[in-house]
């Protein structure tokens, strides 16, 4: 009798354990996918806004998807999408990728909007998901990122 | 098996521990990523104040005009854009506004300054400073909250 009683509390036992592992390692995994995505959206807003707020002019080669920016020291550092993946080219530097391989970034858009005839802001915005090919609910994550910055070339 | 039951308890226990943990750890991931939308987006309606004070002349249709002459503060207000310009230009309209599940708000405030040109930490309408707004933005949801503030001036 005692090990029948045994045996079912072990198989409880080793059933919740095997949940237990199972769920965690789901969580891990959302845990990391969440935190890439976000950083992967973080770090090209901060470098763009800061390079938007530094500049001299926005060029005219400029489209929606393709933001080019005269520096102060006359040089141009221009941001676009290839690839689903987002690059920063400065003239004398080969291209950066800003986002990493693990994520793709959607619907990047740069708006001009100038209020007064000088000095423009640039609205910015863009998704990034993870790249989920087999539709897993752990590798789910989407950011999206929209922010505004005002040159200051008074 | 009293033996039994005080393993499975520990078991039990330890499991919940560790499930607590990582539910509080997605929680937090899910608090940074709103907080850090909210940011971006409070950050916005910084700058696009700031571009719509750079367009707009202070004193006839500028800042000064937002907090009403006998009030410290004004009623709260968002960013539009007036699309009948090209580029665009930014307006500022009554309302809160929606974005996804957040609440955007940018409220002007009257600045005073002391003898030594400081601005004051409670407004003083003696010492008003007309060229001077203090602009708070917030943003909103489930309770929590991303303030900014900053100080606007008429700079020309």
């Amino acid at each position: 009798m005692e090990i029948l009683v045994y045996i079912g509390v072990l198989s409880i036992i080793v059933l919740v354990l095997s949940f237990y592992i199972v769920w965690s390692v789901h969580s891990t995994n959302k845990l990391k996918t969440m935190r890439e995505v976000f950083f992967n959206a973080r770090r090209p807003i901060e470098l763009m806004t800061h390079e938007i707020r530094e500049a001299k002019s926005i060029s005219p080669t400029s489209t929606e998807t393709h933001l080019s920016l005269e520096k102060i020291d006359g040089s141009y550092i221009d941001f676009y999408l290839a690839s689903s993946t987002l690059y920063q080219q400065t003239e004398s530097e080969a291209e950066m990728a800003l986002t990493s391989n693990n994520v793709e970034v959607k619907d990047l858009d740069f708006k001009t909007i100038a209020t007064g005839t000088t000095t423009p802001s640039v609205k910015i915005s863009f998704t990034v998901d993870y790249k989920n090919p087999t539709n897993r609910p752990e590798y789910q994550s989407s950011f999206e990122a929209t922010t505004t910055a005002s040159l200051r070339s008074y | 098996m009293i033996e039994i039951l005080i393993v499975v308890a520990i078991i039990i226990i330890s499991f919940s521990s560790l499930v607590g943990v990582i539910s509080y750890s997605l929680k937090i991931s899910n608090l940074i990523k709103k907080t850090g939308q909210a940011n971006n987006l409070a950050q916005e309606a910084m700058e696009g104040v700031r571009n719509f004070r750079d367009g707009t002349d202070w004193n006839t249709d500028g800042l000064k005009n937002y907090v009403p002459v006998s009030a410290t503060s004004s009623d709260p207000y968002h960013l539009e854009l007036n699309n009948n310009f090209s580029p665009p230009k930014w307006a500022l309209a009554t309302g809160t506004e929606s974005i996804d599940s957040l609440t955007r708000a940018i409220i002007f405030e009257k600045v005073s300054r002391d003898g030594e040109k400081n601005i004051e930490e409670i407004y003083n309408s003696v010492n008003d400073d007309p060229d001077t707004r203090k602009m708070i933005v917030t943003v909103t949801w489930e309770g929590k909250e991303v303030r900014l503030i900053t100080y606007l001036t008429n700079w020309r």
